[in-house]
């Protein structure tokens, strides 16, 4: 693989496992899927380029993660490491796959780049939004193939 | 557009033109954007073409920024900085270039409302603390700017101030020799004063916690930085006075907060004392322990919360002398009226016995005769059943009893357990847990002892109204019985402790008698399977009885699981109590069919306990025997997943996992009713412990290399989903997993034949360039 | 008042349902899907069955599908870049040929009004223009790349030789013959986004369209000397946005179809939505307002993906991507 665009990017440090609160354990209360979960389901997508997470490069952040249960929401902001990073499409890509294949499917997701980080961002933005694209792009064995990857090998 | 710009001269060619023919602040913000993604696109990718401009570009950047307004221009900014700051020896132009960025701190900016570009005022402080954290050279300027801000008047600048002082990047800086200086002034001129300002006027919760965090975190770092640091201190000897000045401040300052009226900072004082002790490179031991005798009795008078008490405990054991610890802390107990501490100060002496540290005359002379006695003067106040700190106390110190007295030698064993069991004897009924494990093998060889003890351990474990006491003395039984010497008087004693029990068990006698009796057969059997006896046989077809009595059956079903699982605090190698290697083995093999044959020909209501028992010992036998027993007992599990009740589903489950763990090859004959049976009981399982057990059972169906599963792929997935919907997180999570397996199987699967036919699409399909 | 009745809900599509049509008669509904095939879907008694799976044409999702005028042809466009023509006859479906040249993806595909043209419609910008001739072989007559994005949609005016066509560039395109030539002869923008699904009403003067901005357009069609002293160009009509229906959706609007018996429209859309709107009587042609007369919150549990209206019944198909069809019945009471 060629040199990553951005050869050497600042790491930050993943936040704890969340905490089993006494709550959960109790069949009778009803949790709701909130933010920290969500974000729990992206935090640990492998960058393309780096072997390091979506959270370790800041790309994702609980902050920019919007769920809303009742109304069956989801809104994801990421934040490319670079205003022109290639690879944002991708990394967008392996958001929206990563929930298409986790969240139950009633929710209404929207994964966009984060206002400003990037220069391509609305065409992204269009381009992330079209379902149809989407569907498209997951038969195409060398993208579903790259995608994997990003969502980590084979799963524990 | 930028990949195909060929760089070299012609990058800095463009930077001079930029800095010499654009006046960036006339532009308009967007030509201003873009004047900066410029410079962003050029540090990214020709960084190496711009390095040789030095101060020249430095100078020329600081310029053009100065004096940006707008925030996605800063956001832009700050980046551009932050490249530079890393990758250009800045020269003469540090302070320059701190100035320029560092002028926007604190961030003031209250984002429009409706606004469309989100950009918020978190965001860009955060874009500039990784700026004022690109280099360790502006160290100089942006501890004093942060002291500075921090005596503001406005709240959130203090706020801003402390979250960037003990930003995770900033700590990253200290590690610099003059960083550390700077925090050491820091530290002594400002820090602790402003802090004791702060915790007497009450002025904020949020100062006081952020300000916690920051010594916390700078005691961190300056403790794993202690090379550096002596390093630094031997060639800067002047400096030495004004670093303990500083220590002592710290101290002071937390003790201060113990002080406090208020819990929230006796809690913040209690952390900040834990993170000193911690620094055991720079306090010494003395120090220590002189903090840790200052919190100790502060906590205890007054009555501070026993969570942090035992995280500072915990965080000291191993740096203070064992004998000054354990004296310490019996000073603790013996002092404190209340029971707060008495969990986590017992804890922390569980853990100083076992530590070995002691000397055997500390140990047989201090420690252990003055637990005792005050265990002995305690007991006396608590009540005849006893609650769950009794229970905790006492479990704590048997274990650390148990293992201090293991690890010495014979004699002193024997002196050390004659000491415990006449405590047990003579404070009974309170006490039965110490004399559980740790000494049965010196009793039992004693025949006065044993004597004194057969009398009356059974009647307490038969009689006593407190469950846990009752509970011991079956184990504390089980123990003696498992150590005598095999021969006629064993021989007599199990065949009277048979009668008893059987007697006991009797239709007839009172129900809560019953289930007692029960128990002591349970442990007792125990106690000769684990040794081998020959008794085993007839006291596990009493236990095979019990499964047919309505009111028992359950009990007796799980005891059968007890029967098998390891103990280490009894009837187990670690207490050298008397075991043979293949007793699971001969338990099963004996015991297995005669289950499967009462299975058979039990009635419907009570088939689910026979089932019960099987799965609770599946659970505790080695492979070599599941192997052979497992396909005899398979179709049992499989067949309990259909009908009964909560408690049988989850026991089959997690039978069936097991069974599966060790012979996937069986998995086959049953995969369909498995995986339906799964699915069903994930989706609408009325416990999420059983939800959780299902979903979990299917994640390793679902994991296996089993061609077999091909067909159900989808059915299974379609099947987990409403189980991704779950009302509860934890379901949710196991639901995930499955989908995750069968998902990545699926697309390997895909992505193999796709390989197969060799196809080859180059375009990406959301590109259209 | 005027009710959407749910009639039945058809699952069989193991995966995402792209599109669904009504033959001319009315009497059979196919399906795609992600799944890779067609469903062909008729009455029997009083429920609704699958009568036939056509399988193994298509490589990857089957994205829409399109009778032919006589009934006889099925077309089915997919993302494997090809279109199939499916020949019933009786009962079976016999695929008859395959329409290869489109670089990518196939998004729509749809019967001119003779039968004798085809167009279909992809990722890879073109439309193209197919001739059906005698010995039911496909020729491309045109290939047009007018559109600078993906394009969506194409749809037949219902009784000329006039092509519409709409695109991820926020634009609908129309194209007719000119000298033996096919060429784009009109624009139609307004819309701010995607362009997802456009649809004629009877006559063919009037266009409807949907899209991801979450409005529907009307476009009305003025002739050259048209009596409103609408201006034209090199004698060709022109297509004016005479009413844009906003504030309806929440979501965008995946699908549109133009009821010619009754005038009606229907909408589908990504807030799981089923819509109906009707021409206000009184309401003027150049400046036409449009009422919103029944809905169907929650239609399915996810996007709903394709509408389409019975052209006999009052009876409704939508699918969706939870993989379901459903069929709808129009109620009016008073």
């Amino acid at each position: 693989m060629a040199q990553p665009e951005n050869a050497n990017p600042l790491v930050f440090q993943r936040s704890k496992e969340r905490q089993i609160l006494p709550e959960e354990e109790d069949d009778n209360v009803v949790d709701k899927i909130d933010d920290r979960e969500v974000f729990d389901l992206i935090r640990s997508i492998n960058d393309p380029e780096h072997p390091l997470s979506l959270e370790e490069l800041n790309v994702v952040e609980e902050s920019k993660v919007k769920v809303d249960d009742d109304r069956n929401e989801v809104d994801i902001s990421f934040t490319p490491t670079i205003p022109h990073c290639s690879m944002a499409t991708l990394i967008g890509l392996a958001i929206r796959v990563k929930l298409l294949r986790t969240l139950p499917a009633r929710f209404k997701v929207q994964v966009e780049i984060t206002p400003g980080s990037h220069v391509s961002e609305k065409a992204i933005n269009k381009q992330l939004a079209d379902k149809e694209r989407v569907a498209a792009a997951l038969e195409n064995p060398h993208l579903l193939n790259v995608i994997n990857q990003c969502l980590g090998g084979r799963p524990q | 557009m930028f990949n195909s710009f060929p760089g070299g001269e012609m990058t800095q060619q463009i930077c001079n033109k930029i800095f010499h023919e654009i006046q960036n602040q006339t532009l308009s913000q967007k030509d201003r954007y873009t004047t900066y993604s410029i410079f962003l696109n050029l540090l990214t990718y020709h960084l190496a073409d711009l390095q040789p401009l030095g101060d020249t570009f430095v100078c020329g950047y600081v310029q053009l920024m100065d004096g940006e307004k707008d925030p996605r221009n800063l956001m832009a900014a700050f980046r551009c900085s932050r490249l530079i700051c890393q990758y250009f020896s800045l020269g003469t132009m540090v302070e320059d270039m701190f100035e320029v960025n560092a002028c926007y701190f604190p961030v003031d900016f209250v984002p429009p409302p409706n606004d469309p570009h989100g950009i918020t005022r978190d965001d860009l402080r955060l874009a500039l603390q990784h700026v004022m954290s690109a280099t360790p050279l502006f160290a100089q300027y942006c501890y004093p700017l942060l002291l500075e801000k921090m005596s503001s008047d406005v709240q959130s600048a203090k706020v801003d101030a402390l979250k960037t002082l003990f930003s995770k990047e900033l700590q990253g800086l200290s590690s610099q020799l003059k960083a550390i200086k700077c925090l050491e002034k820091c530290l002594k001129q400002e820090m602790a004063s402003l802090l004791q300002y702060e915790v007497r006027s009450h002025v904020s919760e949020e100062i006081v916690h952020f300000s916690l965090e920051a010594i916390t975190a700078i005691t961190k770092e300056l403790s794993k930085d202690s090379l550096q640091l002596a390093a630094y201190l031997t060639e800067n000897k002047a400096d030495i006075d004004i670093f303990l000045n500083i220590k002592e401040k710290i101290i002071d300052f937390c003790h201060k907060l113990l002080e406090n009226q208020n819990t929230e900072l006796q809690v913040l004082g209690i952390r900040g004392l834990g993170a000193l002790s911690l620094w055991s490179d720079i306090l010494s031991v003395q120090e220590v322990t002189a903090a840790m005798e200052k919190l100790t009795v502060e906590a205890v008078q007054t009555e501070s919360d026993a969570a942090s008490v035992s995280l500072l405990v915990a965080s000291v054991v191993d740096k203070i002398q064992a004998e000054h610890a354990s004296k310490i802390f019996l000073n603790i107990l013996q002092a404190s009226d209340t029971d707060m501490l008495l969990i986590p100060v017992t804890a922390a002496l569980s853990t100083i016995l076992a530590s070995s540290h002691l000397t055997t005359q500390h140990l047989t002379v201090d420690i252990v005769p003055d637990m005792l006695s005050w265990l002995r003067s305690k007991c006396k106040e608590w009540p005849d059943q006893k609650q769950h700190i009794h229970e905790k106390v006492l479990t704590n110190l048997a274990d650390g009893l148990r293992l201090a007295i293991l690890s010495q030698d014979k004699s002193v064993q024997q002196h050390l357990s004659a000491d415990v069991y006449g405590l047990v004897t003579s404070s009974m009924p309170m006490l039965t847990e110490l004399g559980g494990g740790p000494c049965g093998d010196v009793i039992a060889k004693d025949e006065s002892w044993t004597q004194q003890l057969l009398l009356w351990l059974p009647g307490m474990a038969l009689y006593s109204v407190d469950v846990y006491t009752r509970l011991q003395a079956c184990k504390c039984e089980a123990a003696v019985v498992n150590m005598m010497l095999a021969g006629p008087i064993l021989d007599g004693l199990l065949i009277s402790l048979q009668n008893k029990i059987s007697s006991c068990l009797d239709k007839g006698s009172l129900s809560h008698l019953r289930s007692a009796s029960l128990t002591l057969l349970t442990w007792l059997t125990k106690a000769v399977v684990v040794r081998g006896h020959k008794s085993a046989f007839d006291l596990t077809e009493v236990l095979l009885s019990a499964l047919q009595d309505k009111y028992l059956a359950l009990q007796a079903a799980e005891s059968f699981n007890i029967i098998l699982a390891p103990f280490d605090d009894v009837l187990c190698t670690a207490v050298q109590a008397n075991v043979i290697p293949t007793y699971q083995q001969r338990f099963v093999v004996q015991t297995l069919p005669k289950l499967v044959v009462g299975f058979h020909d039990a009635l419907p209501d009570n088939k689910e306990y026979y089932l019960m028992a099987v799965a609770g010992m599946l659970m505790n036998i080695p492979h070599q025997v599941m192997t052979t027993e497992l396909p005899e007992v398979m179709p049992l599990l499989v067949s309990s997943l259909k009908g009964g009740k909560c408690e049988l589903h989850k026991q089959a489950l997690a039978a069936i996992s097991l069974g599966i763990q060790h012979m996937p090859e069986l998995l086959t004959a049953y995969l369909s009713d498995i995986l339906n049976d799964c699915l069903r009981l994930a989706v609408s399982g009325g416990n999420m412990k059983l939800r959780i057990l299902a979903l979990k059972c299917l994640q390793q169906v679902s994991s296996l290399p089993n061609v077999a599963l091909q067909p159900y792929k989808s059915e299974v997935l379609k099947g987990v989903k409403p189980a991704l919907d779950d009302r509860k997180r934890l379901v949710r999570r196991e639901a995930m997993a499955v989908s995750a397996v069968i998902i990545w199987k699926k697309v390997i699967r895909f992505l193999a034949v796709k390989q197969a036919t060799s196809e080859n699409l180059n375009n990406a399909v959301l590109n259209d360039c | 008042m005027m009710e959407i009745k749910e009639v039945c809900s058809l699952p069989g599509h193991e995966e995402v349902a792209w599109g669904v049509a009504w033959n001319p008669s009315g009497t059979l509904l196919a399906s795609a899907g992600s799944d890779k095939v067609v469903r062909i879907w008729a009455q029997e008694g009083d429920k609704w069955v699958c009568k036939s799976v056509l399988a193994d044409a298509h490589a990857r999702t089957v994205r829409a599908v399109c009778w032919s005028p006589c009934g006889n042809y099925l077309a089915s466009a997919s993302f494997d870049a090809t279109t199939s023509i499916w020949s019933r006859k009786g009962g079976e479906f016999e695929c008859i040929a395959t329409l290869e040249g489109h670089e990518n993806e196939v998004k729509s595909v749809s019967w001119s009004s003779s039968g004798s043209l085809l167009a279909t419609c992809s990722r890879d910008k073109s439309v193209w223009i197919w001739e059906v001739n005698d010995t039911e072989e496909y020729e491309c007559a045109s290939v047009l790349s007018a559109h600078v994005q993906d394009v969506k949609q194409v749809r037949w005016h219902p009784t000329k030789e006039l092509l519409a066509s709409c695109s991820y560039d926020d634009t609908i395109k129309m194209f007719k013959e000119d000298n033996d030539d096919w060429c784009c002869f009109t624009t139609l923008k307004s819309h701010t986004s995607t362009v997802w699904s456009i649809a004629f009403d009877k006559t063919g003067s009037r266009l409807a369209s949907c899209s991801d901005d979450k409005t529907v357009k009307i476009w009305q069609e003025y002739l050259p000397g048209n009596p409103e002293g609408i201006a034209t160009k090199d004698n060709e009509p022109v297509w004016k946005c005479v009413c844009t229906l906003g504030g309806y959706h929440n979501r965008a609007i995946y699908a549109i179809d133009w009821n010619h018996r009754t005038g009606d429209i229907v909408t589908a859309d990504g807030d799981n939505y089923i819509r109906i709107f009707r021409e206000n009587e009184c309401s003027d042609k150049n400046a036409p307002t449009f009422d919103l007369v029944a809905s169907v919150r929650q239609a399915h549990t996810q996007d709903v993906n394709s509408v389409s209206w019975n052209p006999v019944a009052d009876l409704l198909a939508s699918c969706s991507d939870d993989g379901s069809v459903k069929i709808w019945r129009i109620v009016t009471t008073q």
